[in-house]
């Protein structure tokens, strides 16, 4: 293959020029993968993050943030199941909170009562001074700005109630607009105003030798009108939610095919041209008694060394750049897995590159060589 | 090795645009001859070393090799014979600009998937037979025309093909230059028992050459010394 290492060498130039419209573009879909990921993280973030084994739900919720409420005695009555060890309730609605400044700003205020994971931020399971502070709540580390809240405790009103940020939780951000309050049940059903006879979930922790499914089943047939999903399900129908139903996955989904697209485009239009270049050699070659499948690996093969140029310098890139963007947008993740996945891409898309060159290169007619 | 062909008529185009490039031509080649092929430009002479060389499949006819019909061959089992059988030197050298002279006398070794030593030594061998052993890492630019056609020459040899079919090779050297390759041409036929055909226009081959061919408008006009029908 060092016909093909050469022929990149003798026109250096565009072998840089594609080398860095493979980098654009796998820089471009390692972003949009980064975006996707994190988006679908960030849908079920809180539902991951609670632990329980089981979710009650108003019939048909597509995902967290939209609740309907629920019967609180619901929970009494599934605390009374075979099976079920705890429940606990949480309620999550929007609310106006108003900022130091006078502003206001929308946020979404999360409730959940004590028996939620440890990981579930919760004013009182923090270890800041006031956070048994009646009317605490915490904010994500993300939200400080937006919410105006340069040191702690800071006293704010929320929904025309008075509130205390008394601490900060982190990897909460959200990609609604709408910053996370996180706040003890009471307090938040206060916030609300959600009567007394109301929650929006109710979460079942089962005990260990029961099997959750079982548990769910009987459940599902004690409360009527109700959906019980195991957590899993429910964060995945969540992440699903926000994927199709919000135009977000598709339009994520669609600027990675067009980052893929264009680099194919970069990548076919130079090797193309630089076969065309080499035809002549080609045809020599063939006369020369060259089988298709030598010619076959020699273009795959400059294709092929354009695109692990272009992968390692995108990978480069997206280490340098994806760390500060994830500042700015902190619920942009990138997994340590999504660049090394994104090779097969840059595979495909140089195989894809070489079928233009390697049909002109198979076609060509060997008799061409004995033109002066 | 013996080459012959046998009623072999090939046209090119379709109806009344139809040219007729060869039109029943038989004839036979010897190991350990020169055989020259003359005629008018448009006669048939580069058609003729295309259908020897198995680049081009005759319409009608029989191409033989060593008794083998091989005319009728698949594309692939073809370029296996090519790469076996026949070596090739054409009037533009066809050398690969990106690779020095060493390089560009190895890619037959490389197209037949070798890459040992053996053929490195082998090429290296052939080029200082030549008299270029310090042009070794010469890319063509950098060559002379004669020096081309002789890297050319090592290339064609470097599998030690039996025949040798050469089209104008020294149309594009000077007279001096023009002597040398055909000296070596000839050299490579009665010295190695190889069958060498030349296209040429160039009449100083027909003092060199052991047999010369006229084809005019498709067919054979004249033969020389040994002809064979």
């Amino acid at each position: 293959m060092r016909l093909a290492c050469l022929n990149l060498r003798h026109a250096a130039g565009r072998f840089l020029v594609t080398a860095a419209g493979v980098a654009g573009a796998v820089f471009l879909m390692t972003l949009q993968g980064s975006i996707l990921v994190g988006f679908l993280r960030a849908g079920s973030k809180l539902i991951d993050a609670a632990g329980s084994d089981l979710w009650i739900t108003a019939r048909g919720i597509p995902c967290f943030e939209f609740p309907a409420p629920l019967e609180s005695r619901l929970a009494d009555i599934a605390h009374s199941v075979r099976g079920v060890a705890s429940t606990a309730r949480i309620c999550v609605r929007t609310a106006q909170f108003k900022r130091r400044d006078g502003n206001q700003q929308l946020v979404t205020i999360v409730g959940a009562e004590d028996g939620v994971d440890k990981s579930f931020p919760v004013p009182g399971a923090q270890d800041a001074p006031d956070s048994t502070y009646p009317e605490a709540v915490l904010i994500d580390r993300s939200s400080v700005e937006a919410l105006d809240v340069s040191t702690l405790p800071a006293d704010v009103e929320i929904n025309g109630r008075r509130a205390r940020v008394v601490g900060e939780a982190s990897g909460f951000s959200t990609f609604l607009g709408t910053p996370y309050v996180f706040s003890s049940y009471r307090n938040a059903a206060r916030h609300l105003g959600l009567d007394a006879e109301q929650t929006m979930y109710i979460l079942a922790r089962v005990d260990p030798p029961a099997d959750v499914e079982s548990v769910k089943r009987a459940l599902q047939a004690r409360l009527s009108n109700v959906d019980v999903w195991t957590r899993d399900e429910f964060a995945r129908r969540s992440r699903l939610y926000w994927l199709t139903q919000t135009g977000a996955g598709g339009a994520i989904l669609t600027a990675a095919l067009l980052a893929f697209v264009i680099g194919l485009a970069i990548v076919s239009q130079a090797l193309f041209a630089s076969t065309m270049e080499h035809l002549e050699e080609f045809a020599t070659l063939r006369a020369l008694g060259a089988s298709k499948a030598f010619i076959v690996r020699t273009i795959l093969f400059q294709s092929l060394i354009c695109g692990v140029a272009g992968y390692g310098t995108a990978v480069l890139a997206a280490m340098g750049l994806l760390q500060p963007l994830q500042e700015a947008i902190p619920w942009i993740y990138t997994p340590w897995w999504l660049p090394m996945l994104m090779f097969v891409p840059t595979c495909v898309m140089c195989g894809l590159a070489s079928v233009l060159s390697v049909r002109a290169a198979l076609t060509v007619d060997p008799a061409r060589v004995f033109r002066a | 090795m013996h080459l012959a062909l046998n009623n072999v008529s090939l046209g090119y185009g379709n109806g009344r645009v139809r040219v007729q490039a060869l039109d029943n031509v038989s004839m036979k080649f010897q190991p350990g001859t020169l055989n020259l092929i003359v005629g008018p430009s448009g006669s048939g002479k580069t058609t003729l070393l295309c259908v020897l060389g198995c680049i081009l499949t005759p319409d009608s006819g029989s191409v033989y090799i060593e008794g083998a019909d091989v005319s009728r061959l698949a594309e692939a089992a073809r370029a296996d014979l090519r790469r076996r059988h026949i070596g090739f030197i054409f009037q533009a050298f066809r050398l690969l600009h990106s690779l020095s002279a060493l390089e560009n006398v190895l890619v037959t070794a490389a197209i037949a998937g070798e890459r040992g030593e053996e053929s490195r030594q082998a090429a290296v061998g052939l080029l200082a037979e030549l008299g270029l052993e310090d042009k070794l890492a010469l890319k063509p630019d950098a060559l002379s025309g004669g020096e081309k056609q002789r890297v050319a020459i090592a290339r064609c040899l470097l599998k030690n093909p039996t025949i040798l079919l050469a089209d104008e090779p020294t149309a594009s050297l000077d007279t001096n230059t023009g002597h040398q390759i055909a000296a070596i041409l000839r050299r490579l036929a009665e010295q190695q028992q190889r069958t060498v055909v030349v296209v040429s226009h160039d009449t100083r081959w027909r003092d060199l050459a052991h047999r010369t061919i006229e084809l005019r408008d498709g067919q054979v006009k004249e033969k020389g010394d040994c002809s064979e029908s």
